[in-house]
């Protein structure tokens, strides 16, 4: 669960209601609150709750959208990227294999400048089909100019949602989100969330604005031509303009969130735990969180001083920042939900990456182990964070470790 | 200078396939009249014929989008003022006007508005004027005659030599500007104006194509 700071008493305040709702039914009243016009759907496990507890609360007249069930993933994310050109504030997913059927339209979306709001509910991919969590399938789209985000909780799920489509369609911005839910883990499971008020959400989230590159017949523009060789650089170069002040635009709406909603994230880009005075660190995304937490502090009962940080935000990568916060530890463990084959030390994506922050964002090479664990919904055991644990302190001994590990497999 | 195939084959071929030494003359009277000219890079016609401006990505439109073409509207009688009619908006670079040979002179006192002309010119090249009439734009014109062919109206669309002209000016202008004048111009210039049976190029009537296949696949036919 995401740490909340403010006092019960308060939260009564500021919310007009408190649910037992799983991770996808946040999403779902998220979108509620944020007056989405269209939503597309297509069933796939474990994201299709949310499809359907939209189309529930459109039923019930609780929320007014156009709700289409596209023939596949492929139409699904074509239909939504489509209406988001023409100005609509639009809401999509899906998970695993699904979301690679998506591909095409994927990739063009952000290209396009289109600031959909995707919930991925972390599925492994085929082969095998498991319906369990693995995030390979939303950091398919890491390099295309998604913004990638995990939540680990259904209250921060809700939240992040509504940040979601304030960061995505500012004008600054406008590219898409992908907001990833581990499956079955926290799109299944229930807790307890502050729904915020309509009425908060409205001085939250302005209208959907496009502005000149709205698709109407009253603008004429062409959107999406092919273009040779003269133009594919400037136009890639205007997203990566995009990605050169988006953690400020991140940080600017966190604050403003906390100011209206009064929910205090802190640092949006990573939470720390247990960090202040720890030797090594482990670090991951999601919900594998709270098995990490639970052995964090049976481990502290041991003397044991070891802290945990939670990435949030995947894309933008906020590699000086995790630099800055890394460095002063003996040793860390990035515990990755996913696999990366072939792969620099055979890590794990999380660790490459935050291998490459740290060598670039600091002189102090502490090693950066990476384990592999939790696959296909595998769960991560508290002695399986233990087990890292003790792995990690070794390194921090100075014994050598290797640079990546499989954890909790037989064999 | 280079040459790909020397004059002495082509010689050898006309007299060895052909055996007519009649056109063995032929080809070298036409070959002496040949001056060949050497063009070294660097030489040669110094115009910039076309010019597009690469811009800064900064400058680009967000999201691959492209301004549209405007689509043109109303415009202007010269002499009345009123507004009215339709003219397309035209590509600038679309000049095809330079190669034309003959181009349609139009009596717009005869025009039954029947919009043929219009519906047919593959270049929409026709623009409807504030009265309803149609009046070719000269600037996209290549001259190919299918308005005269279709216009059902005897002497109304004329194609006439270019040679005899030197501006793209809208004729329906001069039209409003000065009736008689025009039409006086328009007669003579149709006096004068080589006779549709007699011309080598462009359409001339209704069937002439369904006329000519047949004629010309015989040709290809017997070589």
């Amino acid at each position: 669960m995401a740490t909340l700071t403010m006092p019960v008493e308060e939260k009564k305040k500021t919310s007009e209601q408190e649910a037992l709702i799983t991770g996808a039914e946040a999403i779902a009243i998220a979108c509620k609150l944020a007056n989405v016009d269209v939503v597309t759907a297509y069933p796939i496990r474990p994201y299709d709750t949310v499809m359907q507890y939209i189309s529930q609360l459109v039923a019930d007249g609780e929320m007014d959208c156009e709700y289409i069930v596209a023939e596949g993933e492929h139409s699904q994310f074509e239909i939504v990227k489509h209406a988001s050109a023409c100005g609509a504030r639009v809401f999509c997913g899906s998970s695993g294999v699904g979301w690679m059927y998506a591909m095409e339209a994927l990739t063009v979306t952000p290209a396009l400048r289109l600031p959909l709001v995707a919930m991925v509910g972390n599925r492994a991919l085929d082969d095998p089909g498991a319906f369990g969590v693995e995030h390979n399938d939303a950091l398919a789209v890491r390099d295309l100019g998604w913004m990638l985000t995990w939540v680990d909780s259904a209250q921060e799920a809700l939240d992040t949602a509504l940040i979601a489509y304030r960061v995505a369609e500012d004008r600054r911005m406008f590219v898409p989100l992908a907001l990833s839910c581990d499956g079955a883990f926290l799109t299944h499971s229930q807790s307890l969330v502050n729904i915020p008020t309509a009425e908060q959400v409205k001085k939250f989230l302005p209208r959907y604005d496009r502005g000149d590159l709205l698709l109407h017949p009253d603008n004429v523009i062409s959107v999406a031509p092919q273009a040779n060789e003269d133009w594919v650089m400037e136009i890639r170069r205007q997203n990566f303009a995009v990605t050169e002040y988006a953690c400020d635009v991140i940080r600017e709406v966190y604050a403003d969130f906390e100011k209206i909603f009064g929910r205090k994230y802190g640092n949006p880009f990573f939470e720390e735990y247990m960090t202040e005075d720890a030797e090594v660190v482990l670090l991951g995304m999601g919900t594998l969180s709270t098995p990490v937490r639970v052995a964090i502090r049976k481990l502290r009962e041991q003397g044991k001083k070891v802290g945990f940080v939670r990435l949030r935000w995947f894309r933008p990568f906020a590699g000086p920042e995790i630099a800055k916060c890394l460095e002063r530890f003996k040793a860390i463990g990035v515990i990755d939900r996913d696999f990366s084959f072939g792969s620099p030390n055979l890590s794990g994506v999380v660790a490459t990456e935050v291998r490459s922050a740290m060598y670039t964002g600091s002189t102090a090479r502490p090693p950066v182990l990476g384990f592999i664990c939790g696959l296909g919904g595998r769960e991560v055991t508290v002695p399986d964070v233990e087990n890292m644990t003790e792995i990690v302190f070794q390194a921090a001994k100075g014994k050598t470790q290797p640079w990546t590990q499989w954890i909790g497999l037989r064999g | 200078m280079p040459e790909l195939v020397s004059f002495a084959s082509v010689e050898k071929f006309i007299t060895d396939k052909l055996k007519n030494p009649l056109k063995v003359t032929s080809a070298r009277t036409a070959y002496d009249r040949f001056t060949a000219i050497e063009i070294k890079p660097g030489q040669g016609n110094p115009e910039e014929l076309f010019n597009f401006g690469l811009p800064k990505w900064e400058d680009m439109r967000l999201g691959v989008s492209i301004k549209g073409q405007p689509q043109g509207g109303p415009y202007e009688d010269p002499v009345s003022k009123t507004v009215g009619g339709f003219r397309p908006v035209r590509n600038e670079l679309f000049k095809k006007y330079t190669t034309r040979t003959m181009r349609p002179v139009v009596n717009f006192a005869t025009c039954t508005k029947c919009t043929l002309c219009w519906l047919n010119c593959p270049d929409a090249s026709f623009d409807v004027t504030p009265d309803g009439t149609y009046d070719a734009d000269l600037k996209g014109c290549c001259g190919c005659g299918i308005c005269e062919a279709v216009c059902p109206v005897k002497d109304c669309i004329t194609m006439v030599n270019e040679s005899e002209f030197h501006d793209n000016d809208s004729q329906w202008a001069r039209f409003k500007q000065d009736r008689d004048a025009y039409l006086q111009w328009l007669e003579k210039t149709i006096e004068e104006a080589e006779p549709v049976e007699k011309r080598s190029q462009g359409f001339r009537y209704r069937g002439q194509y369904q006329e000519q296949v047949p004629a010309a696949l015989e040709i290809a036919n017997k070589g």
